[in-house]
């Protein structure tokens, strides 16, 4: 599988932070007790690969079960692939030495999708805050507060704030403090699974737009887990959308939207509401469910449910093909 | 100028208010840790509190019941005369229970007989069976059911939690192996759970003899064995949250997760095991006394007491009720702390503050 060999959307381009190229993660099923037999593999991610860019935004977009999380997972090196790599300024970070894996771990940081679980409920905000900088950096006590109080500033929450324990904070302010966490160490990518899927609609608005100002400000890059186009339509710069394990369509938020071209985009676009209820847009109903990633169909994982299925779709494995610049697509369509 | 200094003084001797009295009682376990307090700096100082060496026999007293308790007598008709009594046992016969005999009562008078003595501040408990001093055997006997409990729950305590989170963290610490120790610890633990503790306690105490220190290891031996379960099935849990993902994203070892973010969110159910397992262990402690394994027979301990007056429950019955109230407090003291511990450590249920 070639790598798309993307060029920022705008004109500028700005240097490659991280690519991945043909990730694989596959789950073993195992059967029996005592002499367990593998019987056959999850295969969560299937050959995925992208790139993001210093200070820009990589959504990923897909139903449930389609890896994105997985994918996630072998960013932050919660999972090992098992195949393809990651790489950081060039270097394969599963390849690299002790300091270098650390380097990489204090510089890509996370932002899960439920803000009741993602903050240990023992710990003073102040603490929680303070953690990895504690773990990373040799900095004295005061040092640490002061930086704690700055974040705090940062996400918009007071100093008083610091002393307070996780549970008498809001949804929105317990999302604002795992952003502070997640920007402590001065990371170059943060994840954010899902950052605004659990919060309410009036409280969404204004942590995406924090996001994007502290984007602006750090020049941090994010990689945007959401299933939620709208949001995806806001926040990103480039989008790719994953359908069973792989990546079907890749490009820039704005080309993606105006012209998508992969049917299972096409089908994705159309199942969100349109922001205003009198307009009228065209329908596609995807018939049948997504097939086992167990026991993905051959050739295009997507054929059993597309509407524009053809002969080939069977058997063939659709190629990434650049179709107009920087627009990629794996579909026999193009 | 006096007469502000006198105000002053006036309101700081002011008693407190019934609403601050009760905001205190509720907000804070004062009760049990009174309690708590109480035994044991009895316990400690045992020999202070007691009024009588509690392994002082007294035939002549025996079965005394506590101070308050009225002399009981009955109707009795006369069936037969003793002549033959000589004068010191006559003497005897009328100090205990025939005061009210007449000298000179003929077959057929009908005389009232006590049945049991007035009970008098001598002994304030009363005292059992053989004329000991109910109350000093209940002071130096929460010395000793305290020692043991507090001994053999530590040791439990550490053991089992040791394991629990050793279990439940193995596969992050030893990838390999881990899985595998699991289930070494989860298997050994369900064969402690098999092990007929009482049997295999007399046997141990035939091999090695009658001793506290094996007294105590086979307390600890059945106290720890709750502990492994849940405090790894609260890892298992814990280990796949969240924040632990975070902590490691943030680079922290399985050591730092391991005792900064999985342990204080065992501690909880830890305190409740703990507390729980507090009764068992002094009822234990009772059944092994009571079969002669456990402590020995003058030496006085709760349980081996209750054990004692159950034969005289019908007749006696201070002698098993106060060494029972002694067990009752204990036990409930600790189910209240430990269930305001719990509270007290979560801080989502700290409400109060």
């Amino acid at each position: 599988m070639t790598t798309p060999v993307t060029t920022s959307g705008n004109g500028q381009d700005r240097p490659v932070i991280l690519e991945a190229r043909n990730l694989k993660k596959y789950f073993p099923v195992t059967r029996g007790i005592v002499l367990a037999r593998v019987t056959g593999y999850i295969k969560a991610v299937d050959g995925v690969s992208f790139q993001i860019r210093a200070g820009e935004t990589l959504g990923i977009v897909g139903e449930s079960g389609c890896g994105k999380t997985t994918t996630a997972k072998m960013v932050l090196m919660l999972e090992q692939p098992t195949e393809g790599s990651i790489y950081y300024n060039g270097q394969d970070i599963y390849q690299a030495d002790e300091a270098g894996r650390k380097e990489y771990r204090s510089s890509v940081q996370a932002v899960f999708q439920d803000p009741w679980s993602s903050l240990n409920p023992r710990m003073r905000v102040k603490d929680l805050i303070a953690e990895p900088m504690v773990i990373n950096w040799q900095l004295s006590k005061p040092e640490i507060r002061e930086r704690v109080l700055e974040l705090l500033q940062e996400v918009g929450l007071s100093s008083y704030h610091a002393n307070l324990y996780p549970h008498e904070f809001s949804g929105g302010q317990r999302q604002r403090l795992a952003i502070a966490r997640a920007l402590s160490l001065n990371p170059k990518i943060i994840v954010l699974d899902e950052p605004v899927s659990a919060l309410d609609v009036s409280i969404r608005a204004q942590i995406m737009n924090l996001l994007k100002d502290l984007q602006s400000e750090y020049n941090v890059s994010y990689m945007l887990i959401a299933h939620h186009l709208a949001t995806v339509r806001y926040m990103c710069n480039w989008v790719a959308v994953m359908y069973l394990g792989q990546v079907v369509e890749l490009a820039p938020v704005k080309e993606l939207f105006d012209n998508p071209l992969h049917p299972y985009t096409k089908a994705l676009m159309s199942a969100a509401l349109p922001s205003h209820p009198d307009t009228e847009q065209e329908e596609i109903i995807l018939t049948g469910e997504v097939p086992s990633p167990l026991n993905p169909p051959e050739g295009c994982h997507f054929h059993p449910r597309c509407p524009f299925v053809m002969d080939q779709c069977s058997h063939v494995i659709p190629e990434t093909k650049e179709i107009t610049p920087n627009h990629w697509v794996s579909c026999h369509l193009y | 100028m006096a007469e502000v200094s006198t105000t002053l003084s006036r309101s700081r001797l002011r008693f407190p208010s019934w609403q601050t009295i009760r905001y205190v009682l509720r907000r804070w376990p004062v009760a049990p840790i009174a309690i708590l307090i109480i035994l044991v700096i009895v316990g400690v100082a045992a020999p202070l509190f007691a009024p009588f060496d509690p392994l002082r026999v007294d035939l002549p007293a025996r079965n005394t019941p506590p101070f308050w308790v009225p002399v009981e007598t009955e109707l009795r008709t006369v069936k037969q005369t003793v002549d033959k009594l000589s004068e010191e046992d006559r003497l005897n016969i009328s100090l205990r229970n025939a005061r009210k005999i007449k000298e000179d009562a003929a077959v057929g008078d009908v005389i009232s007989v006590i049945t049991t003595p007035a009970g008098s501040f001598k002994h304030l408990f009363g005292t059992d069976q053989t004329g000991r001093d109910v109350l000093s055997r209940v002071i130096f006997g929460a010395r000793v059911s305290l020692m043991v409990t507090a001994v053999s729950l530590t040791s439990g305590v550490v053991i089992g939690v040791a394991m629990g989170l050793i279990a439940g963290y193995a596969d992050q610490i030893f990838p390999k192996y881990g899985k595998h120790l699991d289930e070494a610890i989860m298997r050994v633990v369900e064969i402690t759970f098999a092990v007929p503790v009482i049997l295999v306690a007399l046997v141990i105490v035939i091999v090695f003899g009658k001793s506290f220190i094996v007294l105590l290891g086979l307390l600890a031996f059945v106290a720890w064995n709750a502990f492994p379960r849940n405090v790894r099935a609260e890892v298992l849990t814990l280990k796949t949250s969240d924040y632990v993902a975070l902590a490691r994203i943030s680079g922290a070892s399985s050591f730092r997760i391991l005792f900064v973010h999985i342990f204080p969110g065992v501690l909880n159910t830890v305190l409740v095991i703990a507390t729980l397992r507090v009764g068992q262990l002094i009822l234990i402690e009772a059944i092994l006394s009571f079969l002669g394994a456990g402590v020995q027979p003058p030496k006085p301990a709760w349980g081996a007491m209750v054990a004692d007056g159950r034969e005289y429950l019908g007749s006696a019955w201070w002698i098993a009720f106060f060494p029972g109230i002694g067990i009752f407090l204990v036990v409930m003291s600790l189910n209240f702390l430990g269930d305001w511990m719990r509270d007290r450590f979560d801080p989502r249920l700290r409400q109060l503050d």
